[in-house]
């Protein structure tokens, strides 16, 4: 499930392997075309389409790196054909906050930044939150190994929509055109991010 | 050590603190601009909403110990991540000549999709190899050659992907093919390709030259002759412009694999004279009056 950035590195990462047989679920609309990849064409969203489309097989692995909603993760889980012997689910951490406080109780939303509204980011890191113990209840009940790994950030070839996009977009206009991030307004902040060192906090 | 992996959930983090500052220092290095960065405040910020990557008003400190402890895994340098990033965003916007799409969708739609992509095959060319650039016949999308990495960015939803499967793909029209035997025998030949030959004066000093080596008894045999490559007639040299000064009758010449240019002696060898009628699967050419 997914393979526009971190989901086609994996691909092409794993497809390296000797005997490995790599089936990628995803709508399409941008073909690997790589070979010994067998590329299944549907849409997640869609519980007839994951049946239909995906074939029964035992699942050494289901590796899904697009699930934002407990209801993404649930409809697989039920809707995939045949049998899965691991879940692996690729997901930013996120964090929730206790009302009143600034504490981190787990991580920080780590979501595509618009500088969306506290309230907003919330939202989403609850979401996600919620896809993770969704996974775990579901793996549990149908007795299926999980496991969760959650890049905190992922810088590489392939990022479609980088973080950054502000200030890669500066770096590619006319080197005349220096300025001009001074006028979008680019600040510099002296704030750790991404590859922490506090373990103690943030461990489950 | 697989099962230790069920049922449990790791944070991938290096140990790398990454900072506003760093970026802005990192970019500004790998593209060669000085980048002078202007302070404002959070609210500032958020007031006028100014898209930054990360939350201004805390530190993001994660942790990825547990699962570096389990497998010792390394990670990309932050700066080396960055400038991949980078370049691939730069790459995107020069390829699609558009400015970079905001949403996913766009950028699968939008952003170098091929109507070909031959993959795993022979190159007849050193040209064709390490990312030049071809016409494709429709016109409407270049096709790119390079390394197999690139497909997946090539790819796009009506892209049609054939395996060549380690053949030979020959630039041509319908009938792309070749003659290996004809060649090798031609390599004994008179070069007379358009790299020794421009007009039929030269054509006549490689003759002259090579009789004089040969003696009269032996054959000249030329090779390689391109009668679009002769300035004076876009055509076969005739038995009188090849004999004008030095007449020599023992010659042919191979132009190409489905012609031959023969001198009357050795179209005689052959049993071919002025009686000889076309048959059904070839054709004689006559030089039945000077140009």
């Amino acid at each position: 499930m997914g393979s526009y950035f971190a989901g086609r590195v994996f691909v092409e990462e794993l497809a390296k392997q000797p005997d490995s047989a790599i089936y990628v679920f995803n709508r399409g609309h941008r073909p690997l075309g790589m070979i010994g990849i067998t590329e299944l064409v549907g849409d997640r969203e869609q519980a007839e389409q994951i049946q239909r489309v995906i074939p029964a097989k035992e699942w050494d692995a289901v590796v899904d790196f697009c699930a934002y909603t407990p209801a993404h993760v649930k409809s697989l889980l039920d809707n995939l054909p045949g049998k899965i012997m691991q879940y692996i689910f690729i997901t930013p951490p996120a964090s929730i906050r206790k009302a009143g406080t600034c504490r981190l109780q787990k991580t920080a939303c780590n979501f595509p930044a618009r500088n969306l509204s506290s309230a907003a980011m919330q939202i989403m890191a609850t979401t996600k939150v919620m896809a993770e113990s969704m996974l775990q209840h579901t793996c549990e009940s149908l007795g299926i190994a999980y496991t969760i790994l959650r890049p905190t950030i992922i810088y590489g070839y392939y990022n479609y929509a980088p973080r950054e996009k502000l200030l890669f977009r500066f770096a590619a206009q006319p080197s005349a055109d220096n300025h001009s991030i001074a006028r979008h307004g680019l600040v510099q902040f002296h704030l750790g991010r991404g590859y922490g060192a506090h373990d103690h906090a943030l461990h489950r | 050590m697989i099962h230790e992996t069920y049922q449990t959930a790791f944070n991938l983090a290096s140990d790398e603190l990454v900072s506003y500052s760093r970026i802005v220092e990192s970019v500004g290095r790998d593209h060669g601009k000085k980048i002078e960065p202007v302070r404002l405040p959070a609210a500032e910020i958020n007031r006028q909403g100014i898209p930054l990557p990360f939350p201004l008003e805390e530190h993001l400190l994660y942790s990825g110990a547990k699962i570096r402890q389990l497998f010792g895994i390394e990670y990309m340098p932050f700066k080396k991540g960055l400038r991949e990033a980078l370049k691939y965003y730069l790459m995107c916007r020069s390829s699609a000549a558009l400015p970079p799409p905001d949403r996913p969708g766009d950028a699968r739609n939008s952003i170098m999709s091929a109507d070909l992509v031959l993959c795993n095959l022979g190159a007849s060319d050193a040209r064709l190899v390490g990312g030049a650039r071809l016409d494709c016949p429709s016109g409407k999308q270049d096709t790119f050659m390079g390394a197999q990495d690139a497909l997946g960015e090539l790819s796009g939803p009506k892209t049609q992907v054939l395996d060549c499967q380690g053949g030979m793909v020959l630039p041509g029209f319908n009938d792309a093919h070749c003659h290996p035997i004809a060649f090798a025998m031609t390599q004994r030949y008179l070069d007379c390709s358009a790299r020794q030959v421009g007009c039929i004066s030269d054509i006549q000093a490689i003759l002259r030259k090579q009789a004089g080596k040969a003696g009269k008894e032996r054959w000249l045999r030329g090779a390689q002759l391109d009668a679009t490559a002769i300035a004076e007639s876009n055509a076969l040299p005739n038995r009188w412009e090849l004999t004008r000064r030095y007449p020599i009758s023992r010659w042919y010449w191979w132009s190409d694999p489905a012609s031959i240019a023969s001198s009357t002696a050795a179209l005689s060898r052959c049993g071919i004279d002025d009686s000889t009628l076309d048959s059904d699967a070839e054709m004689l050419g006559r030089d039945y009056y000077q140009r």
